[in-house]
């Protein structure tokens, strides 16, 4: 250790440990500095985006506000639009200009509360107050430094709406210390709306465009009760039932279109109307607006004209009788074989033998007829009459249609009978006979015979009886500027007994039965076209359950609200839960007033006896009675449906001033004041039972 | 002990005395490293909460109904109840402030004082649940809504503040605070017309700034 070259002091070895620690202390803390400084520019970034974003949130916000308002605003009044783009062109104003109202508030606040931020609309006109609605309803304002929305349809009858910013607006955020600036480009966006706009106004569209459903369905409850009544043996058109039932006719269209009716406001207004009406409604009262059918009616015809036609092949056979006995006459004169006679005679007896059949066929198609009737008559008043009239012989100086038919049956077939017997017994001459020279006499007399047979059984019939009475125009023919009054008529009757019997008279008394059946075919045919328009337009029966249902009304809780201002808050529970409208009307229902048209109502005033339509040849009688019926409203009615499953506009209940500066949501509610105020059908009732008519109330 | 050997002690002293400086200028240097990292993720959550708030749909999180109870009315064909389900969440607090304004003379409410109380129950209890299923299990949290206050004049001002929270605080270090800003939907006519009509207060000068701040403040559990 004497050498000292290379010796360092460990001091001075310290020292330079220290230096390199304070060295290495410096380095990290350098570093850790810029470590802080980057992270701190990190989250100032992440900050100015956060805030950024929800700026942009806000604006979405405002926008959906915007159109809360101008939604509201235009529902109000929907009906104030001819149509529905001229609505939505409204809400997209509306919502435009609201918008900027907002805006021009937001960029002040946004400047007191948070310098950093600050909205730029490029251009945007200063308002000194609120920017008028003509500003933005004016289509050939191509301003493009006001906003733009647009209003489109989403999914399941929401809106969606569409904004469109000045080009270059930014939301621009800046740093406490001003070093970092964010400028956020926001021209174009979206906003949900949570409220169905779309699918109240395509369902109150709905329920314009079918509107006369509503007449419909009322001309149907007032057929089922008047009809009902006419069956029971009085009717009698009460004003309160009309009204009910029109109330009622009313609240179906609702249900059908809407899934609800203002039902309580209906089983309100019951209470002060004929509640009774309902029940007749809900009992299957309907089945008596169908008394007879047109079918019923062609299947009777269709068995009366099978009677004629055989009665037709009956008259071609008799007529080939006569040349049958023609011919044997010529070969008679020509001395022809015997052989060749008795030929033209079996032929002329074969012809005889199948008019015969012929003429039972007349008596079977007329028992089928029977028969239909019978089968049917057990639950079909009509049918028991129209048996009864072609059967019984009661209170009558001739008899009935199917006596008069079996009588002339018997009466032609002994004819036939003895037609046939006389020329088979000459056959039989001719046989026994060796030789044609002693058979002219005897010939000339069975000829002249046959040919004033078939002569007296083919000739034109004549009346054995004969009666007058009076008949008024039936529905089928019937034009209000026609005369109403009766016209006389005669009718006849060919067959009294058996010896009126003829293909002639038989042919009469059918066609006479069939000319009956024919004029009721044409009443039927009238009173289904009539009530062609009824099918499918029942009240429907969930709707009676719940207005029948007992509804605890609690007047006087609500005596304090006006009751369109009570749904507002408490929109009733829609019957059916799809698509979840609920739905208030105002309906003020002026008078009723019922005109008779039909000839003896004409005559003879409201309660005239009804015009009776005698189908005399088949001795059934209908009764027809006829109104016009017209109901007037005060005034023009309303329709408002309310968005029952998003409620979700905050509100002032009933304008605030009881709430203070409290809201609750409100459902969107769309109101529409419908134009028409008169409501006619033509109430038509044919019965075959009479039925006393009583005055309107 | 010689001259030489003093000075050799001496040096290592010197020695012992630099190893000890440097020692202790290192230990002072190191980071805490952990807290900052905590602050941090704390403020991300916080934001992305706030932005959840704005995103996120009631119906998203499980659907959000209420009954008002405010008309003090019943009527057996109504159910009254409200269903929210596509309001975000944010927009259930501001509509919360909005329905239960109040306006307050020298710090009192004054009449009429109906509000939407159960909507502001609702809201609050729907909005707790959210925020314990996000937040709840790393931090405990405070969720404040305020309007700021529309001032009528020198006394009387309309408010609106309420707050969601977890826990109470005992004095503990808060983690972050983060706030958005949102526009109270109500227009200056609308809100001036409904304080004249309602208070009979005239000559109103409201400022423009109905804005709502949404504070919401993370605690480290």
């Amino acid at each position: 250790m004497k050498d000292k070259r290379g010796f360092m002091p460990f001091s001075l070895a310290g020292f330079l440990l220290l230096m390199l620690v304070l060295a290495m202390v410096a380095y990290t803390t350098w570093s850790r500095h810029q470590l802080a400084t980057n992270t701190i520019e990190d989250i100032t970034c992440e900050s100015l985006l956060t805030t950024a974003a929800g700026v942009q949130s806000d604006l979405r916000h405002v926008a959906r506000y915007s159109t809360y308002q101008a939604l509201l605003e235009v529902c109000e009044n929907a009906d104030n639009y001819s149509n529905d783009e001229s609505r939505e062109n409204m809400i997209e104003c509306l919502a435009a200009k609201h918008f900027v109202e907002y805006v021009v508030a937001m960029q002040q606040a946004y400047k007191q509360v948070d310098a950093r931020v600050e909205l730029e609309f490029q251009n945007l006109p200063s308002f000194e107050s609120s920017p008028s609605s003509e500003l933005f309803l004016d289509q050939s304002n191509t301003n493009d430094n006001l906003p733009s929305f647009y209003l489109h349809l989403a999914e399941n009858g929401f809106a969606l709406m569409e904004v469109r910013l000045q080009k270059q607006t930014r939301i621009r955020v800046s740093s406490w210390d001003n070093r970092i600036t964010l400028a956020l480009p926001c021209e174009n966006f979206s906003v949900f709306i949570d409220c169905r706009y779309f699918l109240l106004q395509e369902r109150m569209d709905k329920f314009i465009r079918q509107f006369d459903d509503i007449r419909s369905s009322w001309k149907w409850a007032e057929y089922a009760a008047a009809w009902g009544e006419a069956l029971a043996g009085r009717v009698k058109l009460s004003e309160s039932r009309s009204k009910t039932l029109f109330r009622l006719a009313w609240a179906n269209h609702e249900l059908k279109t809407f899934g609800s009716a203002d039902y309580p406001a209906v089983a309100m207004e019951l209470t002060g109307l004929d509640a009774g009406a309902l029940a007749g409604l809900t009992s299957g009262v309907n089945l008596a607006v169908k008394p007879f059918s047109v079918n019923d009616v062609q299947v009777m015809i269709s068995y009366v004209d099978g009677g004629i036609q055989a009665l037709e092949g009956a008259r071609a056979e008799l007529t080939g009788v006569d040349k049958c006995i023609e011919h044997a006459r010529n070969e008679l004169q020509e001395n022809s074989s015997l052989e060749n006679v008795r030929l033209e005679l079996d032929g002329a007896i074969a012809s005889v033998d199948r008019i015969i059949k012929k003429v039972q066929e007349v008596q079977q198609q007329f028992q089928q007829l029977l028969n239909y009737l019978a089968n049917k008559h057990e639950s079909d008043t009509l049918m028991l009459k129209l048996y009864n009239g072609l059967t019984s012989l009661e209170n009558k100086n001739y008899p009935p249609p199917a006596q008069r038919i079996s009588v002339g049956i018997e009466g032609v077939e002994s004819k036939l009978m003895e037609l046939k017997m006389q020329i088979g017994t000459f056959a039989q001459l001719i046989q026994s006979s060796n030789g044609l020279d002693n058979l002219g006499n005897s010939f000339s007399q069975l000829y002249n015979h046959v040919v004033t047979s078939v002569q007296a059984l083919l000739a034109g019939p004549l009346p054995k009886y004969t009666e007058s009475y009076e008949e008024y125009p039936d529905p089928s023919t019937y034009a209000l500027e026609n005369d109403p009054s009766p016209k006389p008529r005669n009718v006849r009757i060919y067959i009294m007994e058996p010896n009126d019997g003829t293909i002639g008279t038989l042919d009469a008394t059918l066609k006479d039965v069939k000319t009956s059946l024919e004029r009721m075919e044409d009443v039927a045919a009238n009173v289904e076209l009539e009530q062609g328009g009824l099918v499918g337009t029942e009240i429907d029966g969930e709707l009676t359950q719940v207005v029948l249902g007992g509804l605890d009304m609690q007047s006087e809780q609500q005596a304090e609200f006006d009751r369109e201002q009570l749904y507002e808050l408490l929109p009733p529970n829609p019957i059916r839960p799809q698509p979840g409208i609920s739905v208030f009307d105002e309906i003020d229902i002026g008078d009723v007033k019922y005109k008779r048209v039909d000839p003896c109502g004409r005559l003879g005033g409201a309660s005239a006896p009804p015009t009776p339509i005698p189908l005399w040849f088949i001795d059934v009688t209908l009764y027809w009675a006829q109104w016009e019926v017209t109901l007037e409203l005060e005034n023009k009615p309303i329709e408002r449906i309310f968005d029952f499953l998003n409620q979700t506009l905050p509100r002032s209940p009933l304008g605030g001033s009881e709430f203070g500066l409290a809201k609750i949501h409100e459902a969107l509610g769309y109101r529409y004041e419908l134009p028409r105020k008169s409501f006619s059908f033509a109430l038509l009732i044919v019965s075959p039972q009479y039925f006393n008519i009583d005055a309107n109330d | 002990m010689d001259k030489r050997g003093q000075g050799y002690a001496i040096d290592m002293l010197v020695f012992a005395l630099m190893v000890a400086l440097a020692c202790s200028i290192l230990i002072k240097a190191t980071p805490n490293e952990p807290n900052t990292l905590n602050d941090r993720y704390a403020a991300n959550l916080a934001t992305s909460v706030l932005q959840t708030l704005q995103q996120v749909t009631a119906g998203e999180v499980g659907g959000f109904k209420y009954k008002p109870d405010i008309l003090g009315l019943q009527v057996p064909w109504s159910s009254g109840e409200r269903d929210l389900r596509y309001k975000t969440l944010a927009q259930l607090l501001v509509e919360d402030m909005l329905c239960n304004l109040r306006v307050e003379v020298s710090g009192r409410d004054i009449l009429p004082l109906k509000s939407n109380q159960e909507f502001d129950r609702q809201v609050r209890k729907f909005l707790k649940a959210t925020l314990d299923e996000i937040v709840g299990g790393r931090f405990d949290y405070r969720l404040v809504a305020r309007t700021n206050p529309i001032d009528l004049s020198p006394a009387a001002r309309v408010h609106f503040e309420t707050s969601i929270e977890s826990f109470s605080d005992n004095g503990r270090i808060q983690a972050c605070s983060e706030t958005i800003l949102m526009c109270l939907p109500i227009t200056q006519q609308e809100l001036r017309s409904s304080i004249q009509d309602v208070y009979s207060i005239t000559n109103l000068r409201l400022e423009p700034e109905t804005m709502v701040e949404i504070i919401l403040s993370l605690w480290s559990k």
